[in-house]
């Protein structure tokens, strides 16, 4: 019997380091259940299917990453699954804004979330500015998947984000499968109109 | 396999191609990318150039770009209460998503609420864009006086003002306060303006629960009332918003100027 299961996943990452670029080929060469969208690469779904039969919807949230909106970004990061945050290995101040992205994701989102390093443009090594082994060293040291893939060749995209799918936590209860993906708590489950509000206050965080 | 790789951009590509072919009017810039008609072959090449993003804006439709275009046509639209609208939609777009979560309607809520964070994310960034800082850098000659008529405590969060965008916008307006995210932007709004109440708490600043009506643009200029008289063409900017404000005050209906104190914040 195969289980479904749909995470969240964010992009995070300074500008250009190919984030999008990264996602399209990861959405490109598998199969992608039919959808329509008009929002171009912004949103994408790509579905995963590991050995055991398990499926892993991911729900690819990309965000901009330039620096003058980076106080939204905990907008998208929000209740996100997982995190791929992707620097140039061609530019090594990239990879410092990656340190902080990551530090931000630690400090703020779901203490829960699997974080991804991704060195992308590995394509381009004869320019490289940032070693493999000190990009390694730093996720080996924070506890991060990391990886370098090449969005133009292909290599390492799919394997990074299977390897996000094996690591997320896939047993984690049906409620908050789906609901993870945007929810907030199960117990804000919509406004009961016949309910007291007195006693209603007290426990339910409504921000209105 | 067609339906099977709906990637937007590519689909946009080739729609377009077939407009351009039809009608000729369309740009150039998306040719490059369709030289073959041949649908995956296409998608495959157009792949390749998408690369790059900076080779030809019209390959790539990321959300750099389509940041830009929402936060254009917000502000040339002005919707009005939009807050109000996306703090409702967010709401529903909640219960509605708890309620029938079934595995193939997820897909489109998922995409809904990106949209929906999106817009709120330009709202966001609207209502805490800096528009004194805008003026200023329009109007250089004028920022000494303008300068000089602050108090210290203004100029020292006058010299971060790269660093952290100022609310220009009432503080209810700020959605990430809303939910519980600690802005900066609060805390400086009453750094600059409440001169006299320095020594007030400051922890419950970003913590603004916004008014339950009326979270709207106009409520906010009434909660700015140095600013906008120093800079003359700051004041143009906002007089319109004056204007609405006031009516509405003028109805009894107006939110308190400062709504940071004393209220109330679940989290």
């Amino acid at each position: 019997m195969s289980k479904q299961f749909q995470f969240k996943l964010v992009l995070l990452g300074e500008s250009a380091v190919g984030k999008s670029s990264l996602v399209l080929r990861f959405v490109k060469d598998q199969f992608d259940d039919y959808r329509e969208s008009t929002i171009g690469a912004a949103f994408l779904t790509q579905t995963v299917t590991l050995e055991d039969q398990t499926t892993v919807k991911f729900e690819i949230w990309d965000t901009a990453g330039q620096e003058r909106y980076k106080s939204l970004a905990p907008m998208y990061y929000r209740n996100a699954n997982c995190a791929v945050v992707v620097y140039d290995i061609t530019q090594s101040a990239s990879l410092e804004k990656a340190r902080n992205w990551i530090r931000e994701l630690q400090r703020q989102a779901d203490p829960s979330i699997v974080i991804a390093l991704c060195g992308n443009k590995s394509d381009l090594s004869a320019r490289r500015q940032v070693s493999e082994e000190e990009a390694k060293k730093y996720a080996e040291e924070e506890g991060l998947m990391w990886a370098e893939t090449s969005a133009k060749t292909g290599e390492g995209v799919s394997e990074i984000f299977t390897a996000i799918a094996k690591k997320l936590p896939l047993t984690a209860p049906p409620s908050a499968r789906s609901g993870a993906a945007r929810g907030t708590t199960g117990a804000r489950s919509g406004v009961d109109l016949n309910k007291q509000p007195a006693g209603q206050n007290a426990n339910e965080p409504c921000n209105c | 396999m067609d339906d099977a790789f709906p990637r937007p951009e590519h689909s946009d590509h080739i729609d377009v191609q077939v407009e351009a072919n039809a009608a000729e009017t369309t740009t150039t810039e998306t040719q490059p990318n369709v030289k073959e008609p041949d649908e995956n072959k296409n998608v495959e090449n157009s792949k390749t150039t998408s690369e790059k993003p900076s080779s030809s804006p019209a390959t790539s439709f990321s959300l750099d770009t389509l940041f830009l275009l929402l936060i254009l046509s917000v502000v040339i639209s002005n919707p009005p209460r939009l807050v109000s609208h996306l703090l409702f939609t967010q709401r529903f777009l909640l219960t509605h998503t708890f309620r029938a979560s079934s595995p193939s309607s997820s897909s489109a809520a998922g995409e809904q609420a990106y949209c929906l964070v999106n817009l709120m994310a330009v709202a966001e960034f609207i209502g805490n864009l800096d528009l004194e800082a805008v003026v200023w850098a329009r109007q250089r000659p004028r920022s000494n006086r303008w300068a000089n008529a602050r108090t210290r405590s203004y100029e020292s969060s006058y010299q971060h003002r790269s660093a952290s965008i100022r609310s220009v916008l009432s503080s209810s307006f700020t959605l990430l306060n809303r939910n519980g995210q600690r802005v900066e932007a609060g805390q400086r709004k009453n750094n600059a303006d409440d001169d006299d109440e320095e020594d007030e708490d400051m922890d419950g600043d970003s913590l603004h629960l916004p008014s339950q009506f009326d979270v709207d643009e106009s409520d906010a200029s009434e909660a700015e009332p140095i600013d906008t008289r120093s800079i003359k063409s700051f004041e143009s900017m906002m007089s319109d918003r004056k204007r609405r404000a006031k009516a509405r005050s003028a109805n009894g209906n107006a939110a308190k100027p400062y709504p940071n104190h004393g209220s109330t914040y679940h989290s």
